[in-house]
């Protein structure tokens, strides 16, 4: 176990793994609980695009990648503030958009020599030392973001004409959360995998809200859970040689099902 | 108080509100009355700020208000608890709620009847339990100007009189200014109290004994 640790693409894995998990389960309630859940995953699909942008403009894919992602998180926010168009249609247009021209650049982009299988799938123990800088950086805005505006974004969450009579800028706020998000998005994308950053978004929330009976138990219990299941994953993954998205997942699903099985007997 | 001068609300080529004008002064208790779909939620969004009217000026002032819509958008399933929802209430929130408001969360859920329910998960309440709750988070401010829109709806005959007795009390005491939405005038009537029937246009506005004149000339049929 020890001689386990001692390797650094191990120890790496591990600071973006806790990074990564940290900075999900901190925006997990206030997306999962105000069914933004699937921002996550419309989100990876532009990262997918964004990174194949990066790779073919830039030695640095994510200083392309981050910004393009963000902008796109801004538009999804604006489209779902319209009118006409709801919050999960525009997921569904802006996402699918990104998507369909990261596939034309795939094909038509000269020296273009990544797999597309690495990138829906992702590999953390790869990870560049500048990725893990980002993880660490993007858990720390994350984090104070969350504890300097928890009243607000509780608020916000639960009651968004409430927090508007409040003079609370729910406008500016959302934003941010999704701008946060987004940034979050391309960093996991590279490392956990297009098809499978959601997961970690989604899963902290339903787990914890099963046990928990605050909001901010929600939120503690969440970020708790998904710390252990990570590294767990990566410990686990690692010796079997299987993705490292892929175990995550497998974890939160096997966690999730034996609390909904074994509810009626511990639920008061 | 209140100064809402010649405002008009359209939602499209629909008028809900034509040229509403009124005067509150501070410590006015104002019951809104009128028929479904009249503009009385419309005129109360434009009042807490939620809908600004398409032409007209609104001045408001008050230092703090509190407000308790008719439609509770709350996603009633979501963990959180009866003090999670009432200190959202405050004006001045910290991540560690301090002292002094725990103990004002504690006193009002004492005079709510509700104080067993502290700790409880929201989802776990009935409908008027909710609102109760709803209610503390807009008095828990001290308002001095409180827009109640249909605060009784959920709530059971013998507490609904408690109810406004109690905001009767806590009215003198402060001097709140209030401005009611109701279908039922009956306990909510006090001394000295105002009255509008709104139907699109202003169509009454003057004390209950006026109203009650003016009730009996039939105004349903003009």
């Amino acid at each position: 176990m020890i001689e386990f640790l001692s390797y650094g693409f191990i120890q790496q894995a591990l600071i973006i793994g806790i990074a990564l998990s940290l900075s999900a389960a901190l925006l997990s309630p206030f997306l999962v609980l105000n069914q933004q859940a699937m921002i996550a995953d419309g989100l990876a699909h532009v990262s997918f695009a964004g990174i194949i942008l990066g790779i073919l403009l830039s030695r640095e894919p994510l200083w392309i990648a981050i910004p393009f992602v963000m902008l796109a998180s801004l538009v999804i926010k604006y489209l779902s503030t319209t009118k006409t168009i709801n919050g999960d249609a525009a997921i569904g247009l802006v996402s699918s958009i990104a998507f369909a021209i990261g596939l034309i650049m795939v094909k038509k982009g000269r020296g273009f020599n990544i797999s597309i299988e690495s990138m829906l799938v992702g590999n953390i123990f790869t990870a560049t030392p500048t990725e893990m800088i980002l993880s660490i950086i993007i858990t720390v805005i994350i984090a104070t973001f969350v504890i300097l505006f928890y009243r607000k974004l509780f608020l916000m969450t639960y009651d968004i004409n409430y927090a508007k009579f409040s003079k609370i800028n729910v406008q500016l706020l959302g934003y941010v959360l999704s701008g946060l998000t987004a940034f979050f998005i391309v960093i996991g994308v590279r490392t956990i995998g297009t098809l499978l950053i959601s997961a970690l978004v989604v899963f902290p929330s339903v787990i914890s809200s099963q046990l928990a009976k605050s909001f901010k138990n929600t939120l503690i219990i969440g970020v708790i859970s998904s710390f252990i299941i990570v590294i767990l994953g990566i410990f686990v993954a690692h010796p079997l040689e299987i993705p490292v998205g892929s175990t995550i997942v497998v974890i939160y699903a096997f966690v999730l099902l034996s609390l909904l099985i074994t509810k009626p007997l511990w639920r008061t | 108080m209140i100064d809402y001068q010649h405002v008009s609300v359209y939602f499209g080529k629909f008028q809900v509100l034509e040229d509403v004008h009124f005067h509150l002064n501070l410590g006015d208790v104002l019951h809104i009355v009128g028929p479904n779909g009249s503009g009385k939620t419309t005129l109360v969004r434009t009042l807490v700020g939620l809908l600004k009217p398409t032409s007209g000026h609104i001045q408001i002032d008050a230092k703090t208000m509190g407000y308790l819509p008719q439609k509770l958008y709350t996603k009633t399933n979501m963990p959180m608890t009866v003090h999670e929802v009432i200190y959202s209430g405050l004006t001045r929130q910290t991540l560690r709620p301090c002292k002094n408001d725990c103990l004002a969360i504690d006193e009002w859920l004492e005079k709510m009847e509700i104080k067993h329910l502290k700790h409880a998960p929201m989802s776990y309440l009935s409908g008027g339990q909710q609102q109760r709750v709803y209610l503390i988070r807009a008095l828990i401010s001290k308002p001095d100007l409180l827009i109640l829109d249909e605060p009784t709806s959920a709530l059971d005959p013998s507490f609904r009189e408690k109810f406004y007795l109690f905001i009767d009390e806590m009215q003198k005491e402060n001097q709140m200014t209030i401005v009611h939405v109701t279908h039922d005038l009956t306990d909510a009537i006090k001394d000295n109290c105002l009255v509008m029937y709104v139907d699109q246009k202003i169509k009454f506005f003057g004390t209950y004994q006026e109203f009650h004149a003016f009730e009996h000339r039939g105004h349903h049929h003009d």
